[in-house]
């Protein structure tokens, strides 16, 4: 695993995004608060219940670019030959792809978020049980396992295609989605996020359990879900690999 | 001119070269857009009016604030840190017989003009989808006075993105100040959310940038919030911003070019 040198090096640049990252997060957390002031509630749920969802958002969304920063320069590795390279080397591919860069900027911009998270868990500490609890951080780790699979189908298929910069920011963009419960959408919105394009299982399902309100059955549909992911994303990985042609010189 | 339109039909051809990824990034709009119309739909259920505005003016507000946006917010000047930074290139310009500020503009222009076509497309079809009626303005003078402040708006974002790009005379960090200027000013400008919503003292801070007047004030102008006097006092204030904005523009770059060294082929 590579760090990103260049952030590390770069203090003025780093401090830069940084702020920005946590620009964005801070101006997020005063519209939800301003709203919810305003309005009570937000499809049913109290203003520190809607921050949980946010803040849920912003662990999964951060962790997940944390680990997979890789996958944002699998064009260039490929481009370049570094996947060629990879290729003949004794290690596993999808791992070095995938993990080959570990962004630490994330990992700064995590802090503030996880002392927002338990700041927020502590509010509400009367609704969370200690079993909500353990499935809440259980659910966090399947929403890790759904983001790598959404990965891993990426760079698949940016291993095909030879581009990658469309795809990623459309997982984006839908992550953002996550940023509000998906009750606010509408059924077959919310049909969609759940089953074709998991974003509500990744972000919406560990908060409801921690809050008490999601029944078993989808609790075990989550699991399922990340695991047909996950497998799903390893087939597609192994039919790109069968099918890549070196593009590089 | 024949070469102002002959760069523009070169941007044009470039814009169009990797149409899938074009196609994507003019796209990615509506997920936003879907975001934003079901959570203000939902806040709306229990309130007629919040932040003195309707369900019909906020969503008006929403649709309008993305299709703006992808013209006033959209630029190419971000490249120009990195022309700087790589060996020799912005110099070939100085041997061009084009004005390079009016060389970006042109770009700029094209970038705004084919961003505007496709946000109009795709707002549009989400509009008939969503059933969704927007509110116009009742003045003629309000929607004059509205594409007037989108103009000013759109040669405010021109000179702040070349006034942040100055800095690859000095660094090569530039790219993280873009990343972090951008969002500033998406969120201060009332991108995603009118500023109306923030606390009373953010909001008096904002209103002292020149952000609000890339989109806030002039949406607010489309949408009859602001009565004449009011519309042209704040067209006046983004006029002495512009000024203001291409003067420090303009001295930054002049001190930036005595220390231009030109390395690289």
């Amino acid at each position: 695993m590579r760090f990103r040198e260049y952030y590390i090096e770069s203090r003025l640049h780093s401090t830069f995004l940084i702020s920005g990252k946590l620009v964005r997060f801070s101006f997020f957390l005063i519209f939800i608060i301003a709203l919810l002031t305003k309005t009570e509630n937000l499809a049913g749920f109290g203003l520190y219940q809607t921050i949980l969802f946010f803040m849920t958002f912003n662990l999964i969304d951060i962790t997940s670019q944390f680990l997979f920063r890789g996958a944002y320069s699998i064009q260039w590795n490929i481009n370049k030959g570094q996947f060629d390279l990879s290729l003949t080397q004794p290690i596993n591919v999808l791992f070095r792809m995938a993990f080959d860069i570990i962004d630490l900027l994330d990992l700064a911009t995590l802090l503030p978020v996880l002392a927002v998270l338990g700041f927020v868990i502590a509010r509400l500490s009367s609704q969370v049980t200690f079993s909500g609890f353990l499935l809440y951080l259980l659910l966090c780790l399947n929403a890790l396992l759904i983001a790598m699979a959404i990965h891993i189908f990426i760079i698949s298929f940016s291993i095909l295609t030879q581009e990658i910069s469309s795809e990623i920011w459309i997982y984006r963009d839908l992550m953002n989605m996550g940023r509000f419960p998906i009750d606010i959408y509408s059924k077959s919105v919310q049909m969609v996020l759940t089953f074709l394009l998991p974003i509500a299982v990744m972000v919406t399902f560990p908060t409801k359990v921690l809050l008490g309100v999601l029944s078993w059955q989808w609790i075990m549909l989550s699991f399922f879900i990340g695991a047909i992911f996950i497998f799903l994303s390893l087939k597609f990985w192994k039919f790109a690999l069968k099918n890549y042609s070196s593009v590089s010189s | 001119m024949i070469k102002y339109l002959a760069i523009a039909r070169i941007t044009f051809a470039n814009l169009l070269q990797y149409r899938w990824d074009f196609l994507i990034s003019q796209s990615r709009i509506i997920l936003l857009l879907i975001t934003l119309y079901f959570l203000w739909t939902q806040v709306f259920k229990a309130k007629a009016t919040l932040f003195n505005f309707s369900q019909a003016q906020i969503i008006t507000y929403v649709f309008l604030a993305s299709i703006v946006r992808q013209f006033v917010l959209i630029s190419a000047t971000d490249q120009i840190a990195q022309e700087l930074q790589s060996g020799g290139k912005f110099f070939s310009y100085l041997l061009r017989p084009v004005g390079y500020f009016r060389f970006w503009f042109t770009v700029d222009l094209v970038y705004k003009i084919t961003s505007l076509i496709f946000i109009i497309l795709i707002t549009s079809v989400m509009l008939n989808i969503l059933n969704i009626t927007l509110t116009w303005p009742t003045e003629v003078f309000s929607t004059l006075l509205f594409l007037v402040s989108i103009f000013i708006a759109s040669l405010i974002y021109f000179y702040i993105g070349i006034l942040v790009s100055t800095t690859g005379f000095w660094t090569s960090q530039v790219w993280g100040l873009q990343f972090l200027v951008v969002l500033i000013l998406e969120f201060c400008a009332g991108s995603y959310f009118p500023i109306d919503v923030l606390p009373a003292n953010l909001q008096s801070i904002i209103k002292l940038t020149p952000f609000p007047y890339l989109l806030y004030y002039p949406i607010s102008i489309f949408l009859g919030k602001l009565s004449l006097v009011e519309s042209i006092k704040v067209i006046t204030i983004a006029v002495l911003w512009l000024a203001a904005i291409f003067i420090i523009t303009k001295f930054i770059w002049n001190k930036g070019l005595k220390v231009y060294e030109a390395w690289g082929g």
